[in-house]
């Protein structure tokens, strides 16, 4: 049976290799699967014959097929933007956060190791840096409670990854997300000052003591529509 | 075996709907969210739901359809707070879109494949939200510039009257209510904002606004993870109505309100508090019998709140992660699930398994595979089967481009709408639905342990068979004739009319305020009776509560 859609006359590239191979990976299957149908009716393939078309074993297999080649041309495992993922598969992933780009210092002014988009303007906050990346972590402090005047850095957009902790942080420093994501919404409610977004010239060091420009105006919310954006807030080591 | 065809008109009609469903899905895919969660594999289990959408949800929706049309539906939730509402109706067709757009990309179906159930995800979809909105009359938000008006004046007219006066003690309680409700909530529903809607902005004059803020599903409900976690929530969904000074709104089709400035707290001037379910047809008010009373109520509840969140933190901890990617496959899966409670034919088991099919695509589900797909379908459109013709714009894509000042080259001719070809209509071999047999055709299984406990209402704990019946004993005289078609268009010439007033008198028997006041009143008359209880008219107030508050309302 001769694939209905394998020759479309327009196409665009995927813009990841990801992307790419999954699909051709996976495409290419149902349209060698399509050609062992003989003269099988679409509809009876697309209703009825749905596992020749492509199986549970099809899709197994092109997944270990899909993560070597992957691992053979980019030279690396897939990124997991959650911690369980790395945990129970550590052959397979490793933390997207672990791969964040840190940019030269030239790109900042003088004195200044990042900056990020203000969720809302409060006043600035100098703290100690807590950095905050895994549940047990979260867990622990739970237990024993955020100690004070700690800004707490997470590379976590998400609301759910610190919920039962945020509102013990002075204020928050997020790697990732913009002023509209979970976590910018949420410290908004709480009235914890926050940066999403954040860019950095060096790695925060736990324990170190920064001040961040939370009076910085906060960042225009359809900036990502192709607006202007707003000046980014500035941290600012102390000592 | 279905014989169902299309027409000419309904593949028009149904091209068009594609396409503008396509436009609200992009435009807020670019402009409103970053899907990540340190937490949650959240894009595995974004990607994985929309292949159950596919193969169950049209067949979900003729079984509930076949008792209630989408019309009662749509006014059963403008009247009372279901989960079903904006990002949930939004979600019910969009999910499925999403799951014939992956389906269609990866050589699996063609577009005309199953007209039939796309013709009625659609259909339930434009009929549910035309009666859901029925006074603003827009089918999406974004057509109405991002305001979401959805109740009808006379629940309006109760939250503005029996508001309690902001001083700063219900202001503190009020936000951390909010605040501690929306990240439970987020944690409820795997890192995603179902459980959260808000309507409005509602205008109360000067640079007064009035919204609420639904939160459902926050005790034991139809989540398996909420059993013996939400059980010491007392309230299964709450409104909390929310009167602001000086303050801009958007209320977006995903239900999340962005406000100007962002950090609104110190402008709340007024806060009332309800609940609501499908069982009943109004909202009851919580802790109004006065201020304090309001205070008390929202401390406690964030306490409640509070505690459960760190019980379901570790619940959650403690899953495997396919387990935690089959609760976030549930979670938006459940999205429709009040069209089956609100019919009184909700079967748990129905709505909480993996379809064999959809299982096929599991392991090709990757954490970093699920995110390029999203950004390659939904915000990108890119890819092998994505183009249009050369020549093509995008209207969203394009509009980015303008908005920037022209910056790069203008867009590529991506399109993630895919349209129905008109070649349909000289009959071609497609298959109508996806289960030619109905839901039988539905395999599955979970990795979740089933759900044990009953589920929440304001009447109490119900199990699902009290809760089928329930539904199917319910009735209202605001959904019967005459009352339900007595929108804002015929109160506007018969407000005067003895069942128009009684319609109003129904719907302000528990008021503080307003009990038995009937349907003539219009602000001037709700400002006059706030001053005769001895309580602020909203215009009194000053922005930032300069008039000394009454001491106790």
């Amino acid at each position: 049976m001769k694939h209905p859609t394998a020759n479309p006359k327009w196409t665009l590239p995927e813009g990841t290799a990801l992307a790419r191979m999954t699909r051709e990976e996976v495409f290419d299957r149902v349209v060698a699967n399509a050609e062992k149908l003989g003269d099988a009716k679409w509809s009876d393939v697309v209703s009825d014959r749905w596992d020749e078309l492509f199986s549970k074993a099809d899709g197994d297999e092109l997944a270990q097929d899909i993560f070597k080649r992957f691992k053979e041309e980019e030279g690396r495992p897939f990124y997991a933007g959650c911690e369980i993922a790395v945990i129970e598969h550590p052959d397979l992933y490793v933390s997207r956060s672990e791969e964040a780009t840190i940019l030269s210092p030239d790109d900042f002014p003088e004195g200044v190791v990042g900056d990020g988009d203000n969720a809302f303007q409060a006043e600035d906050v100098t703290g100690e840096i807590m950095i905050v990346r895994e549940v047990s972590e979260v867990d622990r402090l739970i237990t024993e409670g955020v100690p004070e005047g700690v800004i707490g850095v997470i590379d976590d957009a998400g609301g759910t990854m610190t919920a039962p902790i945020l509102p013990d942080f002075e204020a928050v420093i997020c790697l990732a997300g913009t002023v509209r994501s979970h976590l910018a919404i949420i410290a908004r409610e709480f009235g914890v000052p926050t940066l999403m977004n954040v860019r950095l010239a060096r790695h925060l060091v736990d324990g170190e003591k920064v001040t961040v420009k939370y009076s910085t105006v906060a960042q225009n919310v359809e900036a990502y529509f192709g607006e202007d954006l707003n000046e980014r807030a500035q941290i600012i080591p102390e000592g | 075996m279905s014989e169902w065809s299309i027409d000419e008109q309904q593949l028009l009609e149904l091209n068009t709907y594609l396409q503008r469903t396509d436009d609200v899905l992009i435009h807020n895919c670019l402009t409103r969210t970053a899907q990540e969660s340190k937490l949650f594999p959240i894009m595995p289990y974004l990607q994985m739901i929309f292949y159950d959408q596919y193969y169950r949800m049209p067949d979900l929706i003729r079984k509930a359809t076949a008792v209630m049309s989408p019309e009662e539906m749509g006014h059963r939730a403008r009247n009372s707070s279901l989960n079903m509402g904006k990002v949930t109706s939004w979600g019910t067709l969009n999910f499925y879109l999403n799951g014939r757009t992956n389906l269609l990309k990866a050589g699996m179906l063609k577009p005309e494949d199953n007209v039939e159930d796309l013709w009625t995800m659609v259909d339930w979809h434009k009929r549910f939200n035309a009666a859901f909105h029925r006074n603003a009359a827009h089918q999406w938000v974004l057509d109405s510039n991002d305001i979401a008006q959805e109740h009808d004046e006379r629940v309006l007219q109760v939250f503005e009257a029996d508001a309690f006066e902001a001083n700063q003690e219900l202001r503190d309680a009020a936000a951390k209510f909010t605040a501690l409700g929306t990240q439970y909530n987020f944690l409820i529903h795997c890192e995603s904002r179902v459980g959260l809607q808000c309507s409005g902005p509602y205008r109360l004059g000067g640079k007064r606004l009035m919204h609420t803020r639904d939160f459902t599903n926050m005790s034991e409900c139809g989540f398996s993870w909420m059993d013996g976690v939400g059980d010491t929530v007392d309230h299964n969904n709450l409104t909390l109505v929310v009167l602001t000074d000086e303050v801009t709104m958007e209320i977006t089709d995903w239900g999340t309100a962005y406000t100007q400035p962002e950090n609104y707290q110190p402008r709340i001037t007024g806060v009332g508090l309800y609940t609501s379910d499908f069982l009943t047809d109004r909202y009851v008010p919580v802790g109004m019998d006065s201020r304090q009373d309001l205070i008390d109520t929202l401390n406690e509840m964030s306490e409640q709140m509070k505690e459960a969140t760190k019980k379901l933190y570790r619940r959650f901890s403690e899953m495997t992660m396919n387990q935690m990617i089959e609760a976030g496959i549930y979670t938006y899966f459940q999205c429709a699930s009040d069209i089956a409670r609100l019919a009184g034919v909700y079967e748990q088991r129905e709505w909480e398994y993996i379809d064999e099919r959809s299982a096929r695509f599991w392991e090709i589900h990757n954490e970093e595979y699920s995110l390029d797909e999203y950004v390659s379908h939904f915000a990108a459109m890119d890819g092998h089967l994505a183009a249009q013709n050369d020549y093509y714009l995008h209207p969203v894509s394009y509009s980015v481009w303008r908005k920037s000042g022209g910056q790069g080259d203008v867009p590529p001719p991506g399109r993630n709408a895919n349209l129905i070809p008109a070649h349909i209509l000289d009959g071609h071999d497609y298959p109508r639905r996806v289960n030619p047999n109905g839901l039988s055709d539905s395999k599955g299984s979970s990795r979740l342990p089933e759900k044990s406990t009953p589920y929440t209402f304001v009447q109490g704990k119900l199990t699902q068979d009290e809760m089928n019946q329930a539904a199917r004993e319910f009735n209202s005289p605001l959904l019967e004739s005459p009352w339900r078609n007595f929108d804002e268009q015929h109160v506007k010439w018969n407000h005067e009319d003895e069942d128009v007033q009684a319609m109003y008198r129904y719907t302000q028997e528990s008021s503080r305020l307003l009990k038995d006041k009937g349907s003539s009143l219009v602000r001037a008359d709700i400002e006059e009776i706030r001053r005769a209880a001895g309580e602020n008219a909203w215009s009194d107030i000053e922005t930032g509560a300069a008039k000394p508050v009454p001491a106790e309302a």
